[in-house]
């Protein structure tokens, strides 16, 4: 069975749903949440008491005593990845192709030869997370895994200095029946990578971490969080003070949605250092597509109050729809879904690469 | 800004309410599997909603927030399911053979073949192919990566193909 008959398919029993409920069925609107019940209120009771163990155990566990070997030298020109593709950054030609199998890259070192990606495992294998140096050919030079027993990692960045590395996971939990794995809370990690020592800011904070960033400091996060109910703000994280207590998350700077003149209301997606280190780039999107394309722009913001300081609006013009920064925040790597092409966006200005080897678009580069 | 017209919500919501309830019911019928259950979890994502509204910062985005609390609802109830397992008050999903409901014994098929998925792939597929969402909104509904999304939905596909053409 084809791909595109198992979609068709998918669609076709999605939707026979829609006859068995009626909008005309729909009772009075009640205003306050149903009350826990007094077994579940003890079951919240307990769950936190565990939780709480975990998120003292967790971080001891997880510190690696095995080999604190720091990764290989790396030289050459920096690469960025696409799926397993290996490109040369300044050109956009692909030197090599590592086979990623069950992997998928999550971000890569200030040297562009240093990548973390993420192992995904299956039924009653929790994913890890790994470090891949590859050598000035595009070649694997050296792995290593750098977290175990994780579900999934929603974001992850690496310090301007390479020494630390950032990471939102999502815990491994039975799934419904036991039967696999599924992902729990989303918690912050800060893992040291020359002591190897893992820092954790646990989920009771209620904020998903995404699209972390390093200021130039290499000891503050800035992170776009959201809470529960997926309502997201911007965030700045002292990642070297003391943990443990909820107020030590710095101030809430304000709203990730922002509107701007000409494109209305929407969200910060793939932010980044900017190239003098103190400000925050990243690309905006309201979601709407216009014509084959979403409309996008490029904002600067400052991460101490979180205003928007500038707007560049010229990449709409190019027709792309993805924007990923480089380390300087001077380059984009910028994605062409509508004819599968991947450019470089510099100071307005796309050069664009030649299409993806793989047939589809390249979504999966990351710097 | 919403905080300064929290009485808005009194027109608002209720509005929001009947315009959306029956979708919102249906999407968390086929992620728990009975309309009862979804009924309830939409009427909480609403009650939180209306509780919630002071700090809603974006009304424009208030569907966004009544779609990710059916999501973490649906979740919630299934994970309470988890420790209730064989419980005989879990009622049957409506693609159950139990249940006439839906006529179509292929769609009960496809149905069913998508609850045997893992959690994620689940929501993922039916937030793509039912709710029509983007990668990047699954994301935020699923505080996940768009990476985990088109993974998710990549291999979800891939088993559920694999799924369906074994049982044909």
């Amino acid at each position: 069975m084809s791909r595109q008959d198992t979609e068709t398919r998918l669609r076709a029993a999605l939707s026979s749903i829609d006859p068995l409920v009626r909008d005309s069925e729909a009772p009075g609107l009640v205003t306050t949440a149903r009350a826990p019940r007094p077994r579940a209120r003890f079951a919240l009771i307990a769950a936190a008491a565990i939780a709480a163990v975990i998120a003292v155990l967790v971080p001891y566990l997880l510190i690696d005593r095995s080999d604190n070997s720091q990764p290989a030298e790396p030289s050459g020109p920096p690469f960025f990845v696409s799926f397993g593709d290996v490109y040369d950054s300044a050109t956009g030609n692909q030197i090599s192709a590592i086979d990623l199998g069950r992997m998928r890259i999550l971000v890569a070192g200030p040297d562009g030869h240093t990548f973390y990606y993420l192992i995904e495992g299956g039924c009653r294998t929790p994913s890890k997370l790994a470090r891949i140096v590859l050598d000035n050919q595009g070649r694997v030079a050296s792995t290593k895994i750098v977290m175990y027993r994780i579900f999934d990692v929603p974001s992850a960045a690496v310090s301007p200095a390479g020494t630390r590395l950032a990471v939102s996971v999502s815990s491994w939990e039975p799934r419904d029946d036991g039967a696999c794995a599924s992902g729990g809370p989303t918690e912050l990690r800060v893992l040291n990578l020359q002591t190897m020592q893992t820092r954790t800011w646990p989920a009771t904070y209620n904020t998903t971490p995404y699209y972390l960033v390093w200021l130039a400091d290499n000891r503050t996060l800035f992170y776009d969080g959201a809470d529960d109910s997926g309502s997201r703000s911007l965030w700045t994280l002292d990642t070297t003070g003391p943990t443990g207590n909820p107020t030590e998350i710095a101030e809430r700077v304000t709203s990730a949605q922002i509107t701007l003149p000409d494109l209305g209301t929407g969200h910060l997606y793939n932010p980044a250092r900017a190239a003098d280190g103190d400000q925050i780039v990243a690309s905006f999107s309201t979601g709407e597509r216009r014509e084959f394309y979403r409309a996008i722009a490029i904002v600067t913001i400052d991460p101490a109050t979180g205003e928007v300081t500038a707007v560049d609006e010229r990449i709409a013009r190019h027709g792309a729809e993805r924007v990923v920064f480089d380390a300087s925040g001077e380059v984009a790597l910028v994605f062409d879904e509508h004819h599968n092409r991947l450019g470089r966006y510099v100071d307005g200005e796309v050069s664009w690469f030649k299409p993806s080897n793989e047939g589809g678009p390249p979504t999966g580069a990351i710097w | 800004m919403t905080k300064s017209v929290g009485d808005s919500r009194d027109a608002v919501v209720p509005q929001l309410y009947q315009q959306n309830w029956a979708g919102m019911v249906r999407l968390a019928m086929l992620l728990v599997g009975d309309r009862a259950t979804a009924e309830d979890v939409v009427q909480d994502a609403f009650a939180k909603l209306y509780a919630g509204w002071s700090r809603l910062r974006e009304p424009a985005q208030a569907l966004h927030y009544v779609r990710t609390s059916v999501v973490n609802g649906s979740r919630s109830v299934l994970r309470k399911r988890k420790v209730a397992w064989r419980h005989p008050q879990v009622p049957e999903p409506i693609w159950s053979p139990e249940h006439h409901v839906i006529d179509n014994e292929e769609h009960r098929e496809v149905l069913r073949a998508v609850h045997e998925l893992p959690l994620r792939r689940r929501e993922v597929l039916v937030l793509r192919f039912y709710s029509n969402l983007s990668d990047a909104e699954i994301a935020v509904t699923l505080g996940i990566s768009e990476g985990s999304v088109r993974s998710a939905a990549s291999r979800g596909i891939a088993a559920l193909g694999r799924t369906l053409e074994e049982t044909r």
